[in-house]
């Protein structure tokens, strides 16, 4: 726990997250401004979460120099161990910021009152797309791409890829059409992305680390 | 020795790791290195390295730049994994790296939160003689400073291997001396530590040496700044004298051979 608490503490005074909190801030902006039934809203916010995560995800991994790195990674006991604490720590952030979109659209929604059951569909959506965001952004920082440009090109064909193609584009108007157990599938086929992608990431950053 | 080669002469010669009885097993040891090679790219930086860390050992390692020191501290404190051979031991480590670019935080911030500590931040940087503003950014520490923060965060930390690279670059007499004490107390509560330094840098009494050439370990000739401290297995062994025979067209090669191993090699006819 200390270690995910000082991994955002690196993070916060780096100032990395004010361009990827910008875009969150934007993006959620406009979706609240003009809200549509409280499904379609979270669908919306799918991509959103997913850039922003893995925006994110990439900052903190570059979050300090080689020397530091290899400081933490001892502390953690090896690269692999550090990569998880560090996406373990970009979770952390997506629950939060899912939580809080979800409140947003709760709030802002016009209608009856949403229901739990409601609510836990809508809070799902996006932090399905933050941990898909995570899985991609893990692979995507130093040690394993040492190159900003490659990191950029890498990150944004994959989002495109996996949020316009593939079983997410098809749940995500599942979850539009009202199917409430829709948004709990796309949370379960982005958990296993995330995590698979994570698996990988784990298993390649002791080869970058030399 | 009759007809030996010089390998085989550093072979008997070699002094048996401390902590640890049994080559094959941890035991008490906090780390061990079984036939480890690491190679960048197609470029071998180390090989063929066995190592024994036992609790309570210090460890000094010596090297010219380029020898592997660094890539063997690495190894060792888990930053690096080999691309064969096996590390075994105790996570986590606390390492201290030749370089950092401080991160973004003050002094006391970080320190608070990068680990868990078993001892006194604060009493170490004292030790060390640091003279700093702990409140301040990490980022405005002369280099010297810089040293002493990470040396006193390493050596209150609640690790039981402590491996830090470039341990005297940057430091100060005062620094100097508190390392030395902070050392000789980590050890003494059964910790290990692991220090590489230039040559230039003597090996403090009681300290176990070992020399990196040419991306292997060498076993170090008996120093005479060894003393005999807890555990100080240089000192135990003392001067070794070791006579070459072999045929004469080759008694010059044998010498230079046995000089590079850091034998006083002398031809005596």
């Amino acid at each position: 726990m200390h270690r995910i608490a000082f991994t955002l503490h690196l993070l916060a005074r780096s100032m990395r997250w004010v361009a990827p909190a910008i875009v969150f801030l934007v993006a959620c902006g406009l979706v609240l401004a003009d809200p549509g039934p409280l499904r379609s809203s979270s669908a919306s916010l799918f991509p959103v979460q997913a850039v922003v995560l893995c925006w994110l995800t990439i900052a903190i991994g570059n979050v300090d120099d080689d020397g530091h790195r290899e400081l933490c990674t001892a502390e953690a006991g090896s690269p692999a161990r550090l990569l998880v604490v560090r996406s373990t720590s970009a979770l952390a952030l997506a629950v939060v910021l899912a939580v809080v979109v979800t409140v947003g659209l709760a709030i802002v929604t016009p209608g009856p009152r949403s229901s739990v059951t409601d609510l836990g569909a809508v809070l799902v959506v996006p932090l399905a797309g933050g941990v898909l965001g995570i899985g991609i952004g893990g692979l995507l920082h130093r040690p394993i791409v040492r190159h900003l440009g490659l990191t950029v090109v890498a990150a944004l064909g994959a989002l495109v890829v996996t949020i316009t193609t593939g079983p997410a584009t098809s749940l995500l108007h599942d979850v539009t059409a009202g199917h409430v157990t829709a948004a709990y599938e796309l949370l379960a086929a982005t958990a296993v992305v995330g995590v698979t992608l994570t698996a990988i990431g784990a298993g390649l950053v002791g080869r970058f680390a030399r | 020795m009759v007809g030996g080669t010089v390998s085989s002469v550093a072979r008997r010669r070699s002094i048996p790791p401390p902590g640890s009885t049994d080559r094959g097993v941890i035991g008490d040891g906090v780390a061990a290195l079984r036939d480890v090679r690491v190679r960048f790219g197609s470029r071998t930086v180390l090989h063929d390295v066995d190592l024994d860390v036992g609790r309570g050992a210090h460890w000094e390692i010596r090297g010219d730049n380029g020898s592997g020191k660094t890539t063997l501290l690495r190894v060792l404190a888990g930053t690096c994994p080999p691309s064969s051979g096996r590390r075994d031991g105790v996570r986590p480590v606390a390492f201290v790296p030749a370089a950092i670019d401080p991160p973004a935080l003050s002094v006391q911030a970080w320190a608070r939160s990068v680990r868990r500590r078993g001892r006194s931040f604060d009493e170490a940087l004292d030790i060390l003689g640091f003279r700093g503003e702990a409140d301040r950014s990490f980022r405005r520490l002369s280099y010297g400073n810089l040293r002493k923060v990470l040396l006193a965060d390493a050596l209150t930390s609640d690790a039981a291997l402590v491996v830090i690279d470039e341990a005297r670059e940057g430091l100060d007499d005062a620094g100097l001396d508190g390392l030395a004490e902070l050392v000789r107390v980590w050890c003494a509560d059964g910790g290990a530590v692991v220090v590489a330094d230039q040559a230039a840098h003597r090996v403090p009494a009681g300290a176990h040496h070992l020399i990196v050439r040419d991306g292997t370990i060498i076993t170090a000739p008996p120093s005479p700044a060894a003393g005999s401290g807890a555990g100080g297995e240089v000192g135990e062994v003392g001067d070794v004298t070791v006579t070459l025979v072999g045929p004469a067209d080759r008694r010059s090669e044998l010498t230079d051979q046995a000089a590079r191993l850091g034998f006083r090699a002398a031809e005596d006819g």
